[in-house]
């Protein structure tokens, strides 16, 4: 295995690991927001959606298992990258000038540890309830006692403004990160030829717009009272 | 014109830098950069003083010698440009300017505005060769080679190694550089038997040297002044992963033939 | 002195192989313990090195710059021949050796010549096969053009930057035996002592321009190919650290020095702009497939814009007189055909120095004929190029171009070995005189570094290593600490002196006279005066001098001072070979020697490679001449009316 590790020690190891876990990542996010569109559809259905996945611990852990090894190795790549172009250029230029970066790109090493931030909270509320003023279970049965109420305890943190626009604006954030994130992959996998290069640059963008615009209507619903 | 420079100033490598301002004056449209530096270093000299240490050679910008930060910029503000073809008609009166060197930790200050930029070389002793010793060729048309390979190679092997690339990257990383020696071989079946091989030495000893990663800014490609494409970057990647994970390299130097 | 140029005997076409049959060979097992020390790693160098690596030599190759792959043939751009006849346009070897012996007006060797020819075909295989990107056809086979007013396309070609890429496949191949352990790099090295003992090369001393150490390294070979010397002339084609330095102090220790008179002026370069100007700019002289060549027929219309001269105002020159080739007429006659309308007062451009030089290249008929796009299809790069100098739009106004010092056919004599007259002492591509005569064929200066560093050393420096004892000599001999210490002592008199001029003042002074007086042009009387004037210089060199800083570290104005020292004392031998050859030929033209502006060559007398020996800074040089015979190629009048 000393392939392995000669491979992830590289920088483009390292990339290519961030790339990867950043892919899995993707696939977690869509599926997540697209289990909360089910909101629109009202309180049962999206219960119903909490209680099915409830009920599939073979598949539930192994996936939440995965998706921390996934961050945990997304973070360590990263730092032990970022240590070492700290140490690329020690010296700082007195002035510098940058001509192709964005906004996406230079932010990359503030949107990260922000939308970290955002999970740890998003998670002490709505998984744990740690955070959350009045959480709640669902009803009928045994399972269903120790089934979250998705619905009800989703619309109690999101329907108050602040909170509202608190997860908003992370996703405006994590926005920023995803769609020089997906960009990134694509090319960090090695898509290089010129209508790769198109490929990955509309790509990047439709699964962000899929990604921030879902999170942020269901949001932007709840906030408005369209959904309650 | 008249020009005020802030020149960094380092006798060798381990001793300390500064800035030190100087004033040129009378400068012509049709100097080059080099040209108007070569008149304040005549001026230094005839005062005694130490004139400016800067690399330069063929001044046509093809040699790859010059170089350095001008106002933030590698080679200055004109695009596709060594700093020996940038024209003082970029300039104009009472500009005050910044020049400094290329700053890398592979990439020592020698002395003002020189580096050692052997790394380079390193790396390409890693893979950035074919292996084949001279009279063992075959006849030169005996494999052809799609013109649009020939061109895309070319792309690549146009570079000139001045370190433009790693001097704009904010990570200071030699990717450009290196995918440019890599995505050159390459693409030619001359390359092939290699290929791997190549990009995997090329890779660990760019790492070695204590160059940092590409997170995809694309300064190095627009600091380029011979245009070498982002998407190199994305080859060597590419090879890279699937040498290490799906097959298995030979990590180590070719026996150099004899 | 006897010159033994150790010419095969024989039908010519089988010479080479008789030759290397002929050689001794050194067993595979035994050649680690020989050490090579190769100076110089362009073309010649670095093909040197990497060959002599892989065969098994112990390699040690010294480069100035920071890296070999910087050396100046990376510069050239028009291509490479070889006479492959792809074009199947009746190529062959024997044309292109035919070619370049009659394009060197008959001042080369034959046999040399023609294996240069034969090997040209080899250098492409290897070229192609290191991966140099060669323009291609869309069939993917390599692609042709015709070079230089050649009737055959045989010129292989990348882009404008064929040398660029030659030098990177010899450069990759020398980083491969660098990675073996084979060759050992020293970069930011300058030669500055060729170390001779007992009559034979045994070693070099150079300068660490980094520390400023000055080192012994002794071998059993050493071989130059440290390329021309151009930059005598101060403004050149030539990249700024290009120097004579190498050769110049090989021809000290008894090298002789053959033909430095023999240079070529380059027709279309980008003309001076200014007194501050450090170097000039070659322009590709496929420019001229497509460019009028004009000025104004009167001296008072010179200042003004060219799109305000009216046709019956403009004087196409090279199309008046040479009515048959024209724009295209050859390097040496176009370049004095500019010289001349410029000293008339019909030169074009900003005034340096009280004088015009330039001379309008015209592509208005050409937009006119195949419209903006179609030359910018096939000049976009020269344009822009073009543009980013000079700041004007060739697309709107003519381009200014006037001559410039390019190449260097003379250089260190040498045998059909490469071997100087010091045993042991070899010498490569543009550093030697050998192979173009007194001109040299537009792409052959790229096949002859290649032809001399990848196929002819490899085999001719075996036949030399096998008659000495490895080790012969290491660096703790006598002659070693005397030249450590005459490299000192000439350090520390070059930083003693204390005076005002820098170095660059005094190359610049040099350049200029040398440009006026042993340039396009020559005179019995100019060159008199010129060396009258040089020891002048020289004597003030060493009163008034300004080097600031120390020996002990990267000095680049010590640097510059020892080089211009040594264009200062080898200027002189040039003029006085110039002065000698009272003929005209290839790039030699002395106006005493014309019929109506065309060279006159005297074969009767001056059919001889002329070496000279060195007898001290301020004694004459003492010649000796090498006849050459033409048992193939009939010595013929050149004629382009």
């Amino acid at each position: 295995m000393s392939w392995l590790l000669t491979f992830s020690r590289s920088t483009v190891g390292a990339k290519v690991i961030m790339a990867l876990t950043g892919a899995a990542m993707f696939g977690f996010l869509i599926a997540h927001m697209a289990g909360n569109l089910l909101v629109f559809w009202g309180a049962a259905y999206h219960n119903h959606h909490a209680l099915f996945l409830h009920q599939l611990p073979e598949l539930i852990w192994p996936a939440r298992i995965g998706l921390v090894l996934a961050i945990v190795a997304h973070i360590f790549s990263w730092l032990n990258l970022r240590a070492r172009s700290a140490a690329a250029r020690p010296i700082p230029y007195k002035v510098s000038k940058s001509r192709a970066s964005t906004l996406y790109s230079k932010t990359m090493g503030y949107t990260g540890p922000i939308i970290l931030i955002f999970l740890v909270v998003h998670l002490l509320q709505l998984t744990t309830g740690t955070l959350h003023p009045n959480y709640q279970f669902q009803s009928g049965g045994a399972i269903e006692a120790d089934t979250p109420a998705a619905f009800e305890n989703t619309v109690a943190i999101l329907s108050q403004p602040l909170w509202g626009i608190f997860y908003i604006l992370c996703n405006l954030l994590l926005g920023l990160h995803l769609f020089h994130g997906a960009y990134a992959m694509c090319r960090t996998l090695g898509l290089s030829g010129d209508r790769q290069q198109g490929v990955a640059r509309a790509l990047a963008a439709g699964v962000t717009a899929t990604i921030v615009g879902g999170n942020v209507v269901i949001a932007a619903a709840i906030l408005a009272r369209v959904v309650n | 014109m008249n020009l005020t420079l802030n020149v960094w100033r380092q006798k060798g490598r381990t001793a300390a830098g500064a800035f030190e301002k100087y004033p040129v004056n009378d400068v012509s449209d049709h100097m080059s950069f080099l040209e108007m530096l070569d008149v304040l270093n005549e001026k230094l000299t005839a005062e005694g003083k130490d004139p400016v240490a800067f690399e330069h050679d063929c001044r046509e910008g093809i040699c790859g010698s010059c170089g350095f930060m001008i106002d933030g910029r590698p080679h200055g503000p004109m695009p596709r440009t060594t700093v020996c073809q940038l024209h003082m008609r970029s300039f104009k009166d009472g500009d005050e300017l910044f020049l400094e060197p290329f700053r890398a930790s592979a990439f020592p200050i020698l002395k003002d505005l020189v580096v050692d930029r052997g790394a380079f070389d390193r790396i390409v002793q890693a893979g950035g060769y074919v292996s084949v010793n001279t009279g063992s060729a075959p006849e030169a048309n005996s494999t052809p080679v799609p013109k649009t390979a020939a061109d895309a190679s070319f792309d690549n092997a146009a570079c000139i190694a001045c370190g433009a690339c790693v001097a704009a990257c904010p990570n200071g990383a030699a990717m450009l550089f290196t995918s440019a020696k890599v995505a050159h071989l390459n693409l030619l079946p001359q390359g092939e038997p290699e290929r791997y091989e190549r990009a995997t030495n090329m890779v660990l000893q760019m790492d070695k040297e204590g160059f940092g990663h590409c997170s995809w800014h694309g300064e190095c490609a627009e600091a380029c002044p011979k245009g070498i494409p982002l998407a190199s970057i994305a080859r060597m990647n590419g090879e890279f992963t699937v040498a290490n994970l799906l097959r298995s390299p030979h990590v180590s130097g070719g026996d150099g033939g004899g | 002195m006897e010159l033994k140029s150790r010419l095969p005997e024989g039908p010519i076409e089988t010479a080479w192989s008789r030759h290397k049959f002929n050689m001794k060979l050194v067993n595979p097992a035994n050649r680690r313990k020989y050490n090579v020390i190769v100076v110089g790693s362009g073309l010649a160098g670095a093909a040197a090195a990497a060959t002599l690596g892989e065969q098994g030599y112990n390699v040690a190759c010294f480069c100035f710059q920071d890296s070999p792959r910087r050396a100046h043939s990376i510069a050239a751009q028009g291509g490479i021949n070889a006479a492959k006849n792809y074009q199947n346009d009746s190529d062959s070897v024997y044309r292109l050796f035919y070619d370049t012996v009659k394009g060197g007006d008959f001042r080369a060797r034959e046999q040399n010549v023609y294996r240069l020819a034969e090997l040209s075909v080899n250098i492409i295989d290897q070229a192609v096969a290191q991966g140099v990107p060669f323009a291609r056809e869309y069939g993917g086979l390599l692609a042709n053009r015709s070079f230089g007013g050649a009737q055959v396309s045989r010129t292989f070609y990348a882009r404008g930057q064929t040398g660029q890429q030659l030098l990177l496949g010899a450069y990759q191949a020398l980083e491969r035996q660098i990675a073996a352990g084979r060759v050992k790099m020293y970069t930011r090295h300058e030669m500055l002592e060729l170390v001779t003992a007992d009559g034979r090369a045994r070693g070099i001393v150079a300068r660490d321009l980094t520390s400023g150490a000055v080192t012994s390294f002794a071998a059993d070979a050493v071989c130059l190919a440290t390329g021309g010397y151009s930059n005598v002339f101060f403004l050149s084609t030539n990249a700024k650290g290009c120097n004579v330095t190498s050769t110049w102090r090989a021809h000290k220790k008894g090298a002789l020095f053959a033909n430095p008179c023999f240079t070529q002026i380059h027709p279309t370069c980008i003309p001076q702009a200014g007194d501050y100007q450090s170097k000039l700019t070659l322009m590709s002289e496929s420019l001229r497939n497509d460019g009028r060549v004009w000025v104004p027929k009167d001296p008072a219309d010179a200042g003004k814009s060219p799109r305000d001269i009216p046709e019956d105002k403009r004087d196409y020159y090279l199309e008046r007189k040479y009515p048959s080739f024209g724009n295209l007429s050859p390097r040496d006659i176009a370049s004095r055909a500019a010289k001349i309308v410029c000293d008339e007062g019909r030169g074009v451009g900003p005034a340096v120095g009280g004088v015009r030089r330039g001379v309008y290249l015209d592509f208005a008929d050409a937009i006119g004929r195949v419209g903006k796009a179609g030359v910018s299809e096939k000049y976009g790069n020269l344009f822009e190029m073009y543009d980013r100098i000079t700041g004007e739009d060739p697309y709107q106004v003519p381009m200014r171009m006037y001559p410039a010092p390019h190449y260097t056919m003379g250089g260190l004599w040498v045998d059909y070995n490469l071997m100087s007259n010091i045993p042991g002492c070899f010498v490569l591509g543009e550093a030697n005189f050998s192979d173009h005569g007194a001109n040299r064929l537009g792409a052959s200066a790229l096949m002859q570094g290649l032809a001399d560093g990848y196929f002819v050393l490899p085999a001719t420096l075996p036949d030399y290593l096998a008659g000495v004892k490895p080790g012969g000599t290491d660096s703790g001999h006598a002659a070693f600490r005397d030249a450590e210490n005459a490299v000192k002592v000439k350090t520390e008199t070059l930083l003693g002196i204390n005076g005002k001029r820098t170095a660059d003042s005094f190359h610049r002074e040099l350049g200029y006279l040398m440009w006026d007086k042993c340039g396009m042009s020559r005179t019995r009387e100019g060159l008199n005066e010129a060396i009258t004037r040089i020891p002048q210089i020289r004597e003030e060199f060493w009163e008034n001098l300004a080097v600031p800083g120390s020996g002990a570290e990267l000095n680049q104005s010590l640097e510059k001072a020892g080089r211009v020292a040594d264009f200062l004392e080898f200027a002189e031998l040039m003029c006085v070979d110039a002065r000698d050859r009272e003929e005209s030929c290839g790039g030699h033209y002395r106006e005493e020697y014309q019929d109506d502006g065309e060279a006159r060559r005297d074969d009767a007398n001056f059919q001889y490679a002329a070496a000279w020996e060195f007898n001290g800074v301020d004694a004459a040089p003492t010649l000796h001449k090498e006849p050459l015979a033409f048992n193939y190629v009939k010595p013929v009048t050149r004629s382009y009316k």
